[in-house]
């Protein structure tokens, strides 16, 4: 079938329903260009399609033939998250495969956080899985085993294939049709239809240059160059330190450079080779936002994305003013349960969004993670030994002014059996301040009451470590975003 | 506009979609109808229309009760696309008063600074937390609290609230807590809306829902009952879970009914069916599980310039009030429009006299301004983004086609493929093209496709009654 004004938009569509069951999932050419990326995570943009090219490379995948790996220098982003990348052969006339599909699975990261990339978990190069249709499970039981595996890797890594496999069924089933857009001219137009997306993203964005810098409170200083032309938009980071407590690998840092410039801009912009080919991330070899091995990656990944999104959020806002988020809470918190049975439990409670220069901050809101950060107290309940006595909006956490900042959260745990609490939250007890007389936001904080005393214990470290007991009760108190201008009257207990 | 016939007809099959309602009356088999009407809701009620239906069969109050009515609505869905209903009251665990927003899913593009929640139809002033707790295992942690419901019962009569969603936690794992509350209301004239007892997996948010809208599908039921008491004997509605009895025509379980009733008709054929709704499109798959494969597409999805470079359909869909331009009065352009445009649309009994010829031009105004602002080098004429955006209409519902090909009539590849509804015979031809492998067919009754899946709803496959599902 010729293509038309309008297919694109029919294959995004088909795209998006194929790997909708993958939460973090990319079609990728066997070269590794990007066809279609769907993740909530901005690490995975660019890191999705290496990985899957990487394998092929490698392993020269067969179609149906599947490959694992976790490994953040072979494309991935932390050990705690494993990538599946499985060869497809869609055209009848191929001799080949076509395509890869590539789909990541998140576990709970190893707490806390390790300086080394062995310490934080079993490291897997890309190894193959699935062979000829013979499921290599010996292999992935031996990965399993290993006392630094996620837990249940063996079954959600099962799970995951059999996603991949519905996945599969419909990209085949559309290849399959004579006169589908899903052929090689149907994917060029694509492409080039998601390049003029992107193109007329960039004429709407302001030409100039701004520079940023940042230091942060683990010593290291972050530097940014942005430079925005009509043809792109280059983030230099000349000058960034090299890694002292984390690392980035340059890929996720293009990918928090994109999802941040895009953010920034409420675009709706599809993510693929189309649209990254207008940016350009430029980190100094052995920084911390282009770091290799044995560089530790998974509180990059998470701590670090935002700290580099916020970085470009600021650089923006020097070109175009109206963007600028206040200040809001560094990054989210990660805190994790272990039960005495062997349960665990692993919560990244949202904060405030700080307010822009044009509107209110969202309540309970993760940086560029929005719809992956959701609290179920049913979930929480189901899956350990606590007792969710109320998750809420934190009522006056925002802080004032013309544009209110987002409220953070206040989760209230009781402890049904006996766990130790280990946290990372760089945003304990820091204050998010307003901008332009905008009031600051509350500071996170942690409140512990033992059972059967009324005496309230409060934690603001960035990290640490509790032992609790079945009967004690647990906040956490995610802080607010900035406010953002003077307000007409001072704030009133809502 | 409507066909009479001459029999005394005893079988009323009604479908209320969004925007219009079709009737058929017969005696045995809907095929020979001696009375078929569709009507534009915003311009007639449904009591209007039913009572025309009357007077055009000469049925007055000399008559006995004869007819057995059969109803599905997509009440529930209109209601809530054009937020029509009446905020409840929401009844949840003490402490978790603010989570139901908070659990909402954004639904801003990925990454967006401007985030926004899917909104939830409630007064945050009428989320109400009462004491009691059950576990995840459906253990009582804690009982529940009788006397709070007191004072939300005092607080609900003063502001007149009757309806009240019930979301408690674990209320799947036992729903004693959620039974409980339910008693109390009832017994105080409330309405309840139970979380356990809801379809699909958001069973919380659909709670809130079907209260949202209860009042206003009360009022339609009453509307039904006012036109035809006098001559219906037995009254049935078609719930997503199959024929119900008449007392259970409520938001709670109505909803789905008019797609139940379509899966059901399917059900009764061979290989694929189409419904070309005016609503909605959907797919309906042959082979031992039959399943739906819903196209994303409605005809009246709005057309503008987003994300593409190109004018295309927008997430969202118009109202058929006042409607695609094609009925000469809104400025919104809509995939319908494009079909009219470009000749494809034909003769639809009750829709054909809606249009205004004199809104073509208008139309390919629209569509020139959408063609002036693509970003692309040539400067499309506004009939070829027409074109277009019909291709791109039909290839949507040819990706679904295909997919239920290979779901389970891969077999049948060369057997027909039905098609229903009133936008059948316009999508026929464009099918074909399309797909000139596959044979579709429409039957001369195919433009009646909903009101013959409802009247077919009680049927099993070998034509006897299906009254397993009754009640």
């Amino acid at each position: 079938m010729s293509v038309f004004s309008g297919s694109s938009a029919v294959l995004h569509q088909v795209f998006s329903d194929a790997l909708k069951g993958l939460n973090r999932g990319a079609l990728v050419d066997p070269n590794g260009n990007a066809v279609f990326v769907n993740s909530h995570a901005p690490t995975d943009l660019a890191t999705l399609p290496q990985t899957g090219a990487l394998c092929h490379r490698y392993l020269k995948l067969n179609d149906g033939d599947v490959a694992l790996t976790n490994d953040p220098y072979s494309g991935g982003t932390s050990l705690s998250d494993f990538t599946l990348v499985r060869g497809l052969r869609l055209f009848k006339n191929s001799a080949a495969i076509d395509y890869l599909l590539v789909s990541r699975i998140s576990h709970p990261p190893r707490l806390p956080f390790h300086a080394r990339l062995d310490e934080e978990g079993v490291r897997v190069p890309p190894t193959p899985l699935v062979t000829e249709s013979q499921f290599n499970r010996d292999l992935l039981y031996a990965i399993a085993a290993h006392p630094l595996a996620p837990r249940r890797l063996f079954e959600s890594i099962a799970t995951e294939l059999e996603r991949m496999d519905q996945a599969v069924k419909i990209l085949k089933a559309v290849a399959d049709d004579p006169r589908s857009l899903f052929s090689a001219a149907g994917i060029k137009a694509y492409l080039d239809d998601s390049r003029r997306v992107f193109e007329t993203f960039m004429s709407r964005l302001p030409l100039g240059n701004a520079t940023v810098s940042q230091q942060l409170r683990t010593g290291e200083t972050l530097k940014l160059q942005l430079r925005i032309t009509e043809s792109q938009v280059v983030f230099d980071f000349t000058g960034t330190d090299s890694p002292t407590q984390f690392g980035l690998t340059d890929l996720a840092t293009f990918g928090a450079c994109w999802a941040a410039l895009v953010g920034s801009y409420d675009a709706s912009i599809p993510a693929n080779t189309g649209t990254f080919q207008g940016v350009h991330v430029s980190a100094p070899t052995k920084s911390f936002l282009s770091a290799s091995a044995p560089t530790a990656t998974t509180r990059g990944t998470s701590e670090g994305v935002a700290i580099v999104g916020r970085l470009v959020n600021q650089a923006l806002a020097r070109l175009s003013p109206s963007t600028q988020l206040t200040s809001a809470p560094a990054g989210d918190g990660c805190y994790q349960f272990n039960f005495e049975d062997g349960r665990q439990l692993t919560l990244w409670p949202p904060a405030g969004q700080g307010a822009r220069a044009d509107g209110p901050g969202t309540d309970a809101w993760a940086f560029l993670q929005a719809n992956s950060r959701t609290l179920s107290p049913e979930e929480i309940e189901s899956s350990s030994g606590v007792e969710v006595v109320s998750i809420d909006v934190r009522k006056n956490s925002g802080g004032h002014g013309k544009h209110r900042g987002g409220h953070g959260v206040a989760i209230h745990l009781r402890f049904t059996s006996p766990c130790s609490l280990i946290w990372n939250d760089p945003s304990l007890g820091k204050t998010n301040t307003g901008l332009k007389g905008g009031r600051a936001g509350a500071p996170a904080a942690l409140e512990v009451f033992r059972q059967g005393t009324k005496e309230r214990e409060e934690h603001l470290e960035p990290t640490g470590r509790l032992e609790f007991a079945a009967g004690d009760e647990f906040y956490i108190l995610t802080g607010g975003g900035g406010g953002y201008g003077e307000p007409k009257k001072e704030p009133e207990d809502e | 506009m409507m066909e009479t016939g001459f029999k005394m007809p005893h079988e009323f099959a009604l479908s209320i979609g969004e925007s219009f309602a079709e009737l058929l009356a017969y005696s045995a088999d809907p095929a020979q109808a001696t009375y078929r009407s569709r009507w534009y809701l915003p311009r007639k009620g449904v009591g209007d229309g039913l009572k025309e239906a009357l007077k055009s069969l000469s049925i007055d109050e000399t008559n006995e009760p004869s007819i057995r009515l059969t109803v599905a609505t997509s009440a529930v869905e209109r209601i809530l696309a054009q937020d029509q209903g009446r905020p409840p009251a929401l009844l949840v665990n003490a402490g978790f008063e603010g989570s139901a927003h908070l659990l909402n899913q954004f639904i801003t593009p990925q990454f967006s600074f401007r985030s926004e929640r899917r909104p939830l139809p409630i007064d945050n002033n009428l989320v109400f937390g009462v004491s009691g707790k059950i576990a995840p295992d459906g253990s009582e942690l804690a009982p529940l609290r009788l006397e709070d419901l007191e004072q939300i019962v005092a607080k609900l009569e003063l502001v007149n609230v009757r309806d009240v969603a019930i979301a408690f936690l674990h209320s799947t794992a036992n729903p004693k807590h959620e039974l409980q509350a339910a008693e109390f209301l009832r017994e105080r004239g409330l309405r309840p809306f139970l979380s356990h007892a809801m379809e699909g997996t958001d069973k919380k948010r659909r709670a809130i829902e079907a209260a949202f809208a209860e009042s206003a599908v009360i009022e339609e039921k009453e509307e039904i009952e006012n036109a035809l008491k006098p001559f219906v004997r037995e009254w049935r509605v078609v719930g997503a879970n199959g024929l119900k009895e008449w007392h259970h025509y409520s938001a709670a379980t109505i909803r789905g009914g008019l797609n139940h009733a379509l899966r059901k008709l399917a059900s009764l054929e061979d290989g694929i069916v189409i419904h070309c709704g005016l609503d909605e499109f959907e797919v309906y798959v042959a082979g031992p599980e039959r399943h739906l494969v819903t196209s994303r597409i409605r005809p009246t999805q709005m057309v503008v310039h987003g994300t593409w470079p190109f004018p295309y359909f927008s997430e969202t869909a118009c109202d058929y009030a006042p409607g695609p331009m094609l009925f000469g009065k809104s400025q919104v352009l809509a995939a319908v429009d494009t079909l009219f445009v470009c000749q494809h649309l034909k003769e639809i009994m009750g829709f054909t006299p809606l249009i205004n010829e004199k809104s073509r031009p208008r139309i390919l105004e629209a569509l020139f301004t959408l063609a002036k602002s693509s970003d692309t080098a040539a400067k499309p004429e506004p009939i070829e983004v027409a074109q277009s955006l019909v291709r791109a209409f039909v290839e949507q519902v040819a990706v679904k086609l295909q997919l239920s090909l290979h779901e389970g009539a891969l077999a049948q590849a060369n057997s027909e493929v039905q098609l229903i509804g009133p936008l059948a015979e316009t999508m026929r031809p464009l099918l074909t093209e399309r797909r000139p492998d596959l044979k579709f067919v429409c039957t001369p009754d195919a433009s009646w496709g909903e009101t013959f899946a409802v009247a077919k709803a009680c049927e099993s496959r070998n034509g006897k009654s299906a009254t397993e599902s009754f009640g």
